[in-house]
């Protein structure tokens, strides 16, 4: 099979190849997009069946916070913002958090159960800056091009 | 997701270990997936926190980057871009990389919501759990060093 798979990136057909790649990934990317903001029972969802979801567990794992106030804070990531009353002493618009809580349908909101701030997520996205400008630096000695196709040049 | 200096110097010393050729493509396999996949979604997500009304579909749509069956997908169009007398090592590379990178990942505790290794089969989860998102930042730079040391010595006369 590796063989054949091998014979076929080389192949006449190769450019089929790469077009049902890219439909396939297309499709598999709007299956999953769907899944992720429509179907999967997060906080979103339990909005839409509040009584259903009354005390159910809720985890928010690495999401940034977008408000802070009193007794309550606000956190975001591809949606949002999400209400969790909780704590807020220790936080500031910015921070990163994870946060297990349990949704309360009666303030359309999430009761914190426990929390932990990333405090070290600032470096870490400094690390992945650094290590994307180094990918994008070191990108031309690795690469030519002969006519229309890349060569790798190691 | 761990930094990607952690990333890359995975892949550097895997290449070191076994000396094998195509260094690039394997380190270029351990970037791909956060490039692909995290990298939209953070740009969306600053948009939409600014006010643009981005649907949510949007950036969710590039996380099969992250994933097995898109990282696969990507790496077969990626290869494809190469002459043919190179597809098939890109590709084993790319994958390699790619694969390297999700390895790394799996180590880390996100609260128990773990990567979807089976999308569009199934949405089982899945993570182990050892060790902090964050616990590679400080040991990052001197792995990095380390990595590129040990792949240099290594790899000294070989074709890269």
């Amino acid at each position: 099979m590796t063989t054949r798979f091998a014979a076929l990136l080389v192949s006449k057909r190769a450019p089929w190849l790469g077009g049902l790649a890219l439909l396939a990934l297309l499709g598999v990317g709007i299956h999953y997009a769907n899944f992720a903001a429509n179907q999967r029972q997060g906080f979103q969802w339990c909005l839409e069946n509040a009584e259903a979801c009354r005390g159910r567990e809720i985890r928010l794992p690495v999401w940034d916070v977008v408000e802070v106030k009193e007794a309550q804070y606000s956190v975001f990531k591809a949606t949002g913002p999400i209400p969790i009353r909780g704590k807020t002493t220790d936080l500031r618009v910015g921070d990163t958090v994870s946060v297990v809580g349990t949704f309360d349908p009666d303030s359309a909101s999430i009761q914190e159960v426990s929390r932990e701030v990333h405090r070290r997520r600032p470096l870490k996205k400094a690390l992945s800056g650094l290590g994307l400008s180094l990918f994008f630096i070191g990108l031309p000695w690795c690469l030519g091009v002969r006519g229309r196709r890349l060569v790798y040049r190691g | 997701m761990a930094d990607l200096i952690t990333h890359m110097a995975s892949g550097l010393l895997v290449k070191g270990a076994t000396r094998g050729r195509y260094t690039g493509a394997l380190v270029a396999g351990t970037v791909l997936p956060d490039l692909g996949a995290r990298v939209p979604a953070m740009g969306f997500s600053a948009l939409a926190k600014a006010g643009v009304p981005v649907p949510p579909e949007v950036p969710y749509a590039f996380e099969v980057l992250h994933m097995p069956v898109g990282m696969l997908l990507m790496c077969v169009v990626l290869a494809l871009l190469f002459i043919p007398e190179q597809r098939q090592g890109v590709f084993i590379n790319l994958v390699a990389g790619c694969f390297l990178h999700l390895g790394v990942d799996l180590l880390q505790d996100h609260l128990g919501v773990g990567y979807l290794l089976a999308f569009p089969f199934s949405t089982w989860d899945f993570e182990l759990g050892w060790m902090g998102s964050e616990a590679t930042v400080y040991l990052a730079p001197l792995f990095g060093a380390a990595s590129l040391g040990f792949w240099w010595w290594r790899m000294r006369g070989s074709e890269r």
